[in-house]
């Protein structure tokens, strides 16, 4: 079941199109990353879909919804946090909670302590928001997104600034709330950390969706490997086919090969290996990683490849 | 609408300008009482060689109404407190993104600031009203004084309470408390004083015309309205309902459209 589905969003600043025919659809379930330098078009993406942002072009469809008065309420269904937390400098944490629970008619009072302890903020008591660090500003931000019990979240950069304890307890959260049925749209220039939460991707750059692709395909494109110095090559490829009958290899070098099969089974491979008179001397699993596959990516679409 | 007004009431009630501007009101309101009842002789509220000013609840009510002037500086701070902190604190985009109208959003403002305004002129004539009565009795009244009060009264809370809508139109036109607040001033005070300098300078013409459609000038007039003839009392509410609605209904259809930042 699709959350979220745009067709053609388009967003354009004077002489600038900040977002440019973008499609993409966030199934139930999805830890979606949206990967993108900065000034690629995510915030915008996100803030037209949060209606932050009149859509000069395109659809975006919630819950199935796409009228204006039906997907107003489907947003009641949503919780977000967009760029920098929002929250009155003035007041605590809890009232804040308070207010916001008041506004959205939310009937169980005790909702506020139970978000304020999933984000770890019991203890902050009278101290206001205005007086917190800023990891304390985005915890209580994802408290307000998720006051209301939602099924969609959207978090725009919800790790920045947050220190690397701060950056752990904020994957851990991303984790559990969707394990818990919660689907997460979650944005990102820090490839390296969506790379460890999202299960899809979208690819962004200079307001274009370049690519989508989920965990696997990704797996796939980035070509991870078994690389394998042995002591003589052709005499490995030999073995690895007539053994192992595996055929997705490459001979790198004389003394070195890539196998991109058996990626779990590497002891079974070193071992038949061996058996058969093949001396390894090294065994590494290698690969693009995401930032190695993203870069490539930009660099062929700046050449108009894509 | 109604969650929406409730949360409102929750936030504001938490700041001290809420408490801040009561407390203004009343301190106002009680200090008018006692100086009227320790200045007897009427110099103060009947003004020199006036009829002797009698202390009692009835006519401490119908001097309040005088107060227009000073009764139209409280829609400063209930504009500035009802709106400036949603746009200082950047709080309107966790609204806007939960699935509240924009309407919503706008019209709750200018409810909650409705009913404050109602709140400040209770306190503000009330307490004076209720110390004179315990001082002197609430007084013989005329046939129909209840009424001319009562009009009186709900005409200046519409003048109160346009002044306090053209600040909401203006904080939510620029987003900035104190651009909006200069803006606000130079609308609803300006030309008040300036008329008023123009006409005490001798100026004669067109300047204290002009004033009949100042906003500040309909509200002062509008303290009796028994002694107004028609053409200035529809004067005087056109004036209202200019201010109260042109900006608001020009206010929503631009925020309609307007970046969330």
């Amino acid at each position: 079941m699709a959350i979220l589905r745009t067709v053609n969003l388009t967003k354009r600043y004077k002489d600038k199109t900040a977002v440019d025919n973008v499609s993409l659809t966030v199934e139930k379930g999805d830890i979606f990353g949206l990967i993108g330098q900065n000034g690629a078009g995510k915030s915008t993406f996100m803030r037209m879909v949060t209606s932050l942002s009149r859509l000069d072009s395109g659809t975006v469809e919630l819950f199935g919804e796409r009228e204006a008065g039906k997907i107003t309420s489907a947003r009641t269904r949503m919780g977000a946090m967009i760029e920098t937390p929002a929250l009155f400098t003035n007041l605590s944490a809890e009232q804040n909670l308070e207010y916001y629970r008041l506004q959205r008619g939310i009937v169980e009072k005790n909702r506020i302590q139970e978000v304020l302890k999933i984000v770890n903020l019991t203890d902050t008591g009278k101290k206001k928001f205005k007086n917190f660090s800023l990891g304390m500003k985005q915890r209580l931000g994802l408290a307000v997104a998720m006051l209301s019990h939602p099924d969609f979240l959207i978090f725009d950069e919800p790790t920045n600034g947050l220190d690397p304890t701060g950056i752990v307890e904020m994957r851990d959260l991303i984790k559990r709330l969707n394990s818990e049925g919660i689907t997460i749209l979650i944005s990102s220039h820090i490839l390296t950390e969506l790379a460890q939460v999202a299960n899809k991707y979208a690819i962004i750059h200079h307001g274009k969706l370049l690519k989508t692709l989920t965990q696997s395909q990704l797996d796939e494109d980035c070509k991870r490997a078994v690389a394998l110095s042995v002591d003589d090559a052709s005499k490995a490829t030999v073995v690895l086919e007539e053994k192992l009958g595996i055929k997705n290899y490459k001979q790198t070098s004389a003394n070195e090969i890539r196998v991109y099969d058996m990626l779990e089974d590497t002891a079974e491979l070193s071992y038949t290996l061996n058996q058969a008179g093949v001396r390894v001397s090294a065994m590494a699993e290698v690969g693009d990683s995401l930032e190695e596959y993203y870069t490539n990516l930009i660099r062929t679409a700046e050449r108009g490849a894509l | 609408m109604m969650n929406m007004i409730r949360a409102d009431v929750y936030r504001i009630t938490r700041g001290w300008g809420w408490w801040v501007t009561f407390l203004i009101a009343f301190a106002l309101s009680a200090g008018i009482a006692v100086l009227g009842i320790l200045d007897l002789d009427g110099a103060s509220l009947g003004g020199q060689g006036a009829p002797a000013f009698i202390v009692t609840g009835a006519n401490m009510l119908e001097s309040m109404g005088y107060l227009g002037l000073v009764l139209m500086l409280f829609a400063a701070p209930v504009f500035s407190i009802v709106s400036s902190p949603i746009f200082q604190d950047k709080t309107e985009k966790n609204e806007v993104t939960w699935g509240i109208s924009r309407t919503t959003l706008y019209v709750s403002r200018l409810i909650v600031s409705a009913v404050w305004c109602l709140l400040i002129m209770l306190v503000l004539f009330g307490t004076a009203t209720v110390i004179a009565t315990l001082y002197g009795g609430l007084g013989d009244v005329e046939a129909g004084f209840w009424m001319n009060r009562l009009t009186s009264f709900g005409a200046q809370w519409f003048m109160l309470v346009a002044a306090a809508w053209i600040g909401i139109f203006v904080t939510f036109a620029v987003k900035n408390p104190f651009v909006s607040f200069e803006i606000w001033g130079a609308i609803v005070a300006l030309p008040t004083a300036m008329g008023m300098g123009a006409a005490m300078g001798g100026a004669g013409g067109r300047v204290p015309f002009i004033m009949y459609f100042d906003i500040t000038t309909a509200m002062v007039a509008f303290s009796d309205l028994g002694a107004l003839d028609t053409r200035r009392i529809a004067i005087g509410l056109a004036v209202g309902v200019f201010w109260a609605f042109v900006p608001t209904i020009v206010g929503l259809i631009r925020y309609q459209s307007k970046e969330i930042s």
